[in-house]
């Protein structure tokens, strides 16, 4: 179904789009949408599991558990990483939730980038915050670049795309100062000489972004496994208290 | 095997030993895909996707993720291009 073509379009709400979308008894809804907080409203009000493939700036938590799994794939180990996530902080989802599991499994993360686009509430999250980026990415393990969101600023954060890849963008000189065996990550779809030199991001001795897609297969086939087994867990349950089909809640 | 979540809304409700199960078993799909093999855990199964903002590969990755046994897959929503985002054309 495209949008153009749906209810919504016509002025019908999410939350009558899911219900009608509900009766059709599905196992599971992936929602992405624009609003932080849209889909956990919409989880709310349907029988079937939800997986958020992302909300507004809130969470994006299959791209998190991607970039874990490339991590733990590469490193051997998914704890006590040194890991720079570098960029706009601001105004991602995708750095929400990779700050939220990667200090869940005891590591040690700095954010790097210009104070406009890294606000201060984020050391609230127990990170360490730079706004010099050969500082920040000192003996890292891990870098992980983010793009530049544009679609989401709605103000002038950055002076011009060029004196933010001079100060910011991940080039050969500041990647140096990380761990001879650091990884490069990139969410994608990635901005070449903006936030990462095109070299940088195809040396296939350094860069895991091929990787990151390959892993987003499968952690989403995981993820809708393990939903999916709960909710039929659920509805078995469901079942075997009711005396008669059609008297389920 | 321990993930007792209903939902996957955000990585804030998952404890530490979810998230291990969770990459413990995409990692065995990892394999499998590499080996061109598919499970049937998701066999009959019906998914519906709902995307109401511009999206890269992800509808995409979530699509793949279903393989031939489900019974269906039905989009709805506004998956929009890469290139929106600024990335140079493949």
């Amino acid at each position: 179904m495209a949008m153009q073509a749906s209810s919504i379009k016509k002025g019908e709400t999410l939350i009558d789009t899911a219900l009608t979308l509900n009766a059709m008894h599905p196992d599971l809804l992936v929602v992405r949408h624009p609003q932080s907080g849209a889909v956990d409203l919409l989880a709310q009000k349907v029988n079937c599991a939800v997986l958020n493939a992302g909300d507004g700036r809130h969470e994006h938590p299959t791209q998190a558990l991607l970039d874990a799994l490339t991590i733990r794939r590469a490193k051997g180990r998914l704890h006590r990483l040194n890991i720079a996530i570098c960029g706009d902080i601001a105004h991602s989802r995708v750095a929400r939730s990779n700050i939220l599991l990667l200090g869940k499994m005891e590591n040690r993360v700095r954010l790097v980038g210009p104070p406009t686009l890294v606000p201060a509430g984020f050391a609230d999250f127990g990170v360490e915050v730079y706004d010099n980026m050969r500082e920040g990415l000192q003996d890292v393990d891990v870098v992980m670049m983010l793009r530049l969101q544009r679609e989401r600023m709605d103000g002038g954060f950055i002076p011009s795309e060029r004196e933010y890849y001079h100060r910011y963008g991940l080039d050969a000189d500041k990647l140096s100062h990380a761990k001879p065996d650091a990884i490069v990550m990139h969410p994608g779809p990635m901005n070449r000489g903006v936030e990462i030199d095109g070299d940088i991001a195809d040396d296939i001795n350094r860069s895991v972004i091929q990787e990151q897609v390959e892993m987003g297969v499968a952690v989403r086939m995981a993820a809708m496994d393990l939903l999916v087994r709960n909710h039929s867990g659920a509805q078995q349950d469901a079942l075997a208290g009711s005396t008669a089909p059609g008297t389920l809640a | 095997m321990t993930f007792t979540q209903r939902h996957l809304l955000g990585i804030e409700p998952l404890h530490p030993t979810e998230i291990t199960t969770l990459l413990d078993l995409a990692d065995d799909y990892v394999r499998l895909n590499r080996e061109k093999r598919h499970g049937d855990a998701l066999a009959g199964r019906t998914q519906i996707n709902m995307f109401f903002e511009n999206s890269d590969s992800h509808p995409g990755q979530f699509r793949t993720g279903l393989q031939t046994p489900w019974r269906g897959c039905d989009e709805h929503g506004d998956a929009g291009l890469v290139d929106q985002k600024g990335r140079d054309p493949d």
